[in-house]
């Protein structure tokens, strides 16, 4: 077990480093460049001269290893537009981000996984009817266009909750704006959840051991709960593993529409005004994040399924 | 030419008789009252350092720092800032400025002619990467003749020198700074986190990625600011900002006209129409042969229909442009030039005169070249409906037009290589209010971006550079504004008034564009 641990962290190092090569590769080619060079205002001796002191003069593979040389020192950059260390950038961000997506699973789960088996066990019910009809809405809904309306009536017609933006002042200031954009994003995880936890309940629900259980005269909501649940948890697992990452990449629309200040709005200012050091320190943290939680889920399958093994 | 249509001239009637109501309803109660919050949105983090450029970085600094020079928040003129007064000699090549005595830099120390000094050797060092460097570009030497009068020699007269100062140029105080390197002066990270300036109103708290919170500099010397603090968030959707004015989370956003239906009766919320130096055009590459050809850019122009555009998608918020010179810089407008009335006809009869004739396939073409290009813009939605309807005018006189969709940052991109790469391109441009234009029409200038070339007006641009007297130089921008017109140099759409939503506590806004207006930010106040 130790062994299989430490052969993924080595086999993650390596992941890393082609991710980094291939998101520089791939920014290098994007047409356009940093913003700062294009400003209006500016002279072409000027922007030469920023060009020069960013080190963008360089050919590219010399501007990816000095990169790299500062990254294993541990040093991310700084950013182009914003004049602070990428690290600290992101540190500001991080913990946002990790607030918003941990309520949104939170949500998500505490929702999904109920909604998902009470759809299982009234199978072609009404109940499950609507609720099949409310994941998949959930699961289409354009998210731009769903946090608006949200914001529309909580925000500005009913005033109960203010419009996007995070202040932390107080716990009762940072759950008030966490609200909308929590829902907003924990309805498409619950969609997918909610799908998820009915398909593998299903499957279960037929296995000979439920119907051993029944005719045993186990009670019903023990047979749903301990004998069904914990064996259809195993894909519902996988599925919240995969949510995981976005744990600390965030999203990109939610965080843009709720001016959230997070990982995702700022991979998209970054993106936009092209700040490398940014969009390459954005990478490299929700890389490691991916990998990390990919790592958690599968040693979790041990756990939960007794059948697997790593040896 | 009526300046303004009947629409307009209607409009303004019904403003004037509300105006005249409301001053009678309010005649008692109209006195500014001290206190409170005013919160505006920006686009993203402000580094607040006015080395660096970007809209979200400017505003913030309008209410940090001081400029030498401000601009009248009305008619624009550059008035007092910093500096009480100026004179210019009379060859244009020594400026001296008597500054202000007992301004104190936020941490209290007192403002001088050195700090004055500094700051332009930090604008004019090599080292450090400055945007606005071209505004210095003919500054000499600077001269401190004692504590409170400062002397700017120049290698050349730059009549709007006065003007460039007062555009962005914040002076920087000199006990904070001095003892940086070139490489720090690029991005003092230390010094940023808690700012110095002479400004109305005071650096407070900044929470990264939400908001920057300024509070009142009780002892600005232009009047302590009747807000006590002024808070710049970060919301980078205009959606979403237009929700939270709506929410009352800000006091105020700029807006486009398609969200006036939305917005146009909401209790509690008025919209105001302030006029900017701002000009929308389609910019035209003359290196392609296509736009070499004059007679093809004329007939483009007459082909626009360009009430269509205002009416359609300006919504009426917008005046039709003439040339790159603002009417707001009215001693050097004018409109007497030609201009493009909407004529498909007069539009075909020129292409045929210039031999640009139609083949089999209705597409106009010249010694083998087909009139067939292609129009860059970016994904805002009235630049893209400029793409378009230019699109179905410009088919309809037998050109083949295609649109291709660019991140901004590519338009840009590809406007400033040498020689510029795209056919023909909406933008738009924000000058300062000055009619001096060599940046973007002299012939090998970087900011000409339509690798534009016409020897008689870089002669122009020259003398009217170095022209000090006024009248002169207005005569010499009449000129220019004239070629410009008959050359159909880049396409003039329009001049945009900037659409505001404002919460109807709001006072005491200057009535010109914010970029400028937020000089005067001390005199908002809320009811």
């Amino acid at each position: 077990m130790g062994k299989y641990v430490v052969g993924r962290l080595l086999q993650a190092v390596v992941l890393l480093a082609v991710v980094s090569v291939i998101t520089f590769a791939l920014i290098m080619a994007a047409p356009g460049g940093p913003a700062i060079l294009y400003d209006p205002s500016i002279t072409a001796d000027e922007a030469e001269r920023i060009r020069a002191l960013l080190g963008l003069d360089q050919p590219a593979h010399i501007q990816y290893l000095r990169w790299l040389g500062n990254v294993i020192r541990g040093d991310l950059g700084t950013s182009y537009t914003l004049g602070l260390p990428v690290a600290e950038v992101i540190a500001h961000r991080l913990p946002a981000t990790l607030l918003l997506s941990g309520a949104s699973i939170l949500f998500a789960v505490a929702l999904g996984i109920p909604l998902g088996m009470l759809s299982a066990v009234r199978r072609n019910s009404w109940i499950d009817n609507a609720v099949t009809a409310i994941s998949f809405m959930g699961m289409s809904i354009p998210v731009f266009w769903y946090g608006l309306m949200l914001m529309i009536l909580f925000s500005v017609r009913w005033r109960l909750l203010p419009a996007g933006g995070l202040e932390t002042d107080t716990v009762a200031s940072t759950l008030k704006h966490l609200v909308l954009p929590a829902v907003v994003l924990g309805t498409v995880h619950m969609a997918e959840i909610t799908r998820y936890t009915r398909a593998s309940m299903l499957s279960v629900l037929h296995q000979d051991y439920i119907r051993t259980a029944r005719a045993k005269g186990v009670k019903e909501t023990w047979v749903l709960a301990k004998h069904a649940l914990k064996n259809a948890i195993l894909p519902v697992v996988t599925v919240i593993g995969l949510l995981l990452p976005k744990v600390a990449t965030g999203s990109a629309i939610t965080e843009q529409v709720f001016a959230w200040p997070g990982m995702g709005q700022l991979a998209v200012r970054a993106a936009y005004q092209r700040d490398y050091p940014v969009i390459m320190g954005v990478t490299l943290v929700v890389s490691v994040v991916v990998i990390l939680c990919n790592l958690v889920v599968d040693l979790l399958y041990v756990y939960l399924d007794p059948r697997v093994r790593y040896e | 030419m009526g300046w303004f249509g009947n629409r307009k001239r209607a409009l303004i009637l019904v403003w004037a008789a509300a105006a005249l109501l409301g001053l009678a309803a309010a005649a008692a109660a109209q006195a500014p009252q001290r206190g409170g919050t005013f919160t505006l949105p920006i686009s993203d983090d402000p580094p607040m350092w006015p080395i660096q450029g970007g809209i979200y970085n400017i505003l913030v600094n309008k209410l940090i720092y001081d400029t030498l020079v401000r601009y009248h928040p009305e008619t624009l003129e550059p008035v007092g800032g910093l500096a009480e007064r100026w004179e210019v000699s009379e060859d244009g090549l020594a400026y001296t400025f008597h500054l202000r005595q007992g301004v104190k830099w936020h941490d209290g120390e007192p403002f001088d002619a050195e700090d004055v000094a500094f700051t332009f050797q930090v604008w004019m060092n090599p080292e450090v990467p400055y945007y606005l460097r071209a505004n210095v570009s003919s500054v000499d030497r600077v001269e401190v003749l004692d504590p409170y009068t400062v002397r700017v020699h120049m290698k050349n007269p730059v009549a709007s020198f006065p003007v460039l100062l007062g555009y962005n140029m914040s002076i920087l105080p000199k006990h904070r700074l001095e003892h940086l390197s070139a490489a720090q002066l690029a991005n003092p990270v230390e010094f940023l986190r808690n700012p110095i300036g002479t400004g109305p109103f005071k650096f407070g708290q900044k929470v990264p990625g939400s908001m920057v919170r300024l509070v009142a500099n009780e002892e600005y010397w232009d009047g302590a600011p009747y807000l006590d603090a002024f808070v710049f968030r970060v919301v980078p959707d205009v959606d979403t900002q237009v929700a939270q004015v709506q929410a009352g989370d800000l006091d105020m956003a700029i807006i486009e006209p398609y969200h006036l239906d939305a917005v146009r009766n909401v209790p509690g919320l008025r919209i105001e129409e302030a006029p900017q130096v701002n000009h929308f055009y389609i910019m035209l590459n003359h290196a392609n042969p296509i736009f070499a050809d004059r007679a093809v850019r004329q007939a483009l122009s007459y082909a626009l229909d360009r009430q269509s555009i205002i009416d359609g998608l300006m919504l009426g918020m917008a005046q039709p442009a003439t040339g790159p010179i603002s009417p707001l810089i009215s001693w050097a407008y004018t409109a007497d030039v030609v201009q493009y009335h909407y004529d498909p006809e007069k539009a075909e009869r020129l292409l045929d005169e210039a031999g640009w004739l139609r083949g089999p396939d209705g597409i106009r073409q010249k010694d083998g070249r087909r009139l067939s290009f292609t129009i860059d813009v970016d994904p805002h939605p009235i630049r893209q409906g400029i793409a378009l309807v230019a699109q179905e005018n410009w088919r309809r006189i037998g050109a083949e037009v295609n649109i291709a969709l660019y991140e901004y940052n590519v338009i840009l991109q590809n406007a400033r290589s040498q020689p510029p790469k795209y056919d023909a391109n909406p933008n738009w441009l924000v000058t300062p209010p000055d009619p001096d234009i060599s940046t973007y029409y002299a012939g090998g200038s970087p900011g000409n971006t339509y690798a534009y070339a016409n020897p008689e007006v870089d002669r122009l641009l020259e003398l009217g550079r170095a022209t000090v007297n006024q009248e002169e130089r207005a005569r010499i921008y009449h000129e220019i504004q004239r070629i410009l017109a008959e050359d159909a140099a880049v396409l003039y759409l329009y001049y945009p008034s900037e659409i505001r939503l404002v919460n109807d506590r709001v006072q005491g806004l200057a009535p010109v564009g914010y970029r400028d207006g937020l000089a005067w930010a001390h005199k908002i106040w809320k009811q």
